[in-house]
């Protein structure tokens, strides 16, 4: 006996599409290796090991009582919340073209549940990795932890944003995509996730601070270690960001998504 | 009803023109009747049931219905490479706001109709297009739609499957309709009773499917410049069908040696 499809509020509709990429996403991303999701742990750790290992003896470890390994973890995970969905971004319409015949599916949820899946994945990994901070007793301060998580939803939404224009544009011109790819090489460098602000000489350091990453990794450095200090890094600037990045990439969308349901 | 209201839809070519599908294009589709979509290679038949389907905009004007139709039913659509058969099924059950019951039914059903067996658990691209047309034919008449789109799905498929799909049609042309792209003008002329027939950006209406594929043989030939004689035409037909026959044969007597041959292989790759 078929089944007649009962009609829903779009609201409703897209919050059915978006769990239901969001669980795609969970088995296409994990469901291929051995040790699954646990990958979402291991990948941050491994490479924060090798630039720690690589970097630590280079550079002045004492940054307060931190562990040279957490502070390069807490840069480098802010850093993954906008490479991450930026990433994810790039591909999300044509990794999904197969699923945009059916109606409810618009080319934006597709963005949506991969911005998601980026988000849970690496506040995970960013939660696992304070735990064992604590546990191992590094002093760390519970006190300003909402800051903290702006920080994290901030570098997100860049993240997001930047992502959502930019899968968008490179859709369109398959070039800038390996664009992309170059001008996020220098991004450990120029964002405060290996060095910290203060070890920048301060004519330079007002060059940095216009990348609004610096203020997001330091100011989240801050309100977790109690012995970390930082002048000059606010969270207004990287909201700014994160609006216009965001409205841009809205209208981006707008005006593109008749040719993204292109085949 | 379906209405097409003054629908234009082009594709950008390289060179900077715009390659037109439907050009300021008004027409009623009514209900109630299978309707055949005819049209030769690339004149836009797939397009035509992704816009009334949804899931393509027009550049201009309106498609509008109360209807419910569903996705384009074809070799290509719906389905998500990289995930299995059941992930798939699954995904489409929870987009619709089916209950776990109601999706586990489906499954049921898709297993028995479809014939895949272990297949159903293998991600969708290693499929032969046969087996893709059972999986996305059996999704769809899971649900209960107004109308059906479907294209080409049957061109594909093995004799049993063409039974029963032919089956399936003509259960659903009972209370809802088809509409249907093909090449094959005998199984259009068996499930359909109307046609509409697209060429050059516009939409041709035809009430008897019949006058139609009339219709569209009679532009075919006009294109192809030769207009071959009736009876010159029944000669050919039958040499033509006698060589099939023989090529047919020919190409089952190879693929059960191959068969034969290759079992233990097949096996191994499992």
């Amino acid at each position: 006996m078929p089944i007649k499809i009962k009609e829903q509020s779009p609201w409703k509709s897209q919050v059915l599409v978006i769990k239901a990429l969001f669980k795609r996403e969970l088995i296409t991303r994990f469901g291929k290796y051995k040790l699954g999701a646990v990958w979402v742990l291991l990948d941050p750790l491994l490479t924060v090991l090798f630039l720690g290992l690589i970097l630590g003896p280079l550079l002045d470890r004492s940054r307060g009582e931190i562990p040279y390994i957490f502070f390069l973890l807490c840069g480098f995970m802010l850093l993954k919340m906008v490479t991450g969905p930026l990433n994810a971004g790039l591909s999300a319409v044509s990794a999904n073209q197969g699923l945009l015949v059916f109606k409810k599916v618009q080319p934006i949820d597709p963005f949506i549940a991969r911005f998601l899946f980026q988000l849970a994945t690496n506040a995970l990994a960013l939660v696992v990795f304070c735990i064992i901070a604590y546990w191992i007793g590094v002093v760390m301060s519970l006190e300003h932890l909402f800051k903290a998580a702006a920080c994290v939803l901030l570098s997100w939404l860049i993240g997001s944003g930047l992502g959502l224009q930019l899968g968008i544009v490179c859709h369109r011109h398959n070039e800038l995509e390996k664009v992309v790819g170059y001008m996020q090489r220098p991004l450990l460098w120029i964002s405060c996730v290996i060095h910290p602000l203060d070890g920048v000489p301060p004519e330079y350091r007002v060059y940095l601070l216009y990348n609004p990453l610096v203020h997001t990794i330091e100011y989240m450095r801050m309100c977790l270690f109690p012995s970390y200090v930082v002048d000059d890094v606010n969270l207004i600037y990287p909201a700014a960001w994160a609006l216009c990045v965001i409205t841009m990439g809205l209208i981006t969308y707008r005006n593109n998504r008749h040719f993204l349901t292109r085949r | 009803m379906i209405s097409l209201n003054n629908v234009t839809k082009y594709y950008p070519m390289r060179d900077g023109e715009r390659h037109y599908v439907l050009r300021n294009v008004s027409l009623d589709i009514p209900s109630h009747r299978s309707i055949a979509i005819l049209g030769p290679n690339g004149a836009g038949k797939s397009t035509l049931l992704r816009l009334i389907g949804g899931a393509e905009a027009p550049n201009e004007g309106s498609i509008t219905t109360e209807a419910d139709i569903s996705w384009p039913i074809g070799l290509s659509s719906g389905f998500q490479g990289s995930m299995t058969g059941r992930q798939n099924i699954h995904f489409a059950c929870q987009i619709n706001g089916l209950t776990d019951d109601e999706t586990q039914q489906v499954i049921d059903d898709i297993l028995d109709f479809s014939e895949l067996g272990e297949y159903f658990d293998m991600p969708i691209k290693s499929y032969s297009s046969g087996m893709r047309a059972r999986l996305g034919f059996g999704l769809s008449i899971n649900f209960d739609f107004d109308y059906y789109l479907v294209d080409e799905l049957t061109a594909v498929g093995d004799i049993t499957f063409k039974e029963k799909a032919k089956k399936e049609f003509k259960k659903i042309s009972e209370k809802s309709s088809l509409i249907f792209a093909s090449h094959s003008l005998n199984s259009l002329r068996e499930s359909c009773q109307s046609a509409i027939f697209l060429h050059d950006g516009n939409l041709e209406y035809f009430e008897d499917v019949d006058d139609g594929i009339r219709a569209y043989e009679s532009y075919i030939e006009k294109k192809s410049g030769t207009v071959p004689k009736k009876s010159a035409r029944k000669g050919a037909k039958k040499a033509a069908k006698k060589a099939a026959r023989k090529a047919i044969r020919g190409a089952i007597k190879r693929a059960t040696k191959r068969a034969s041959r290759s079992e233990p292989n097949n096996k191994n790759e499992k």
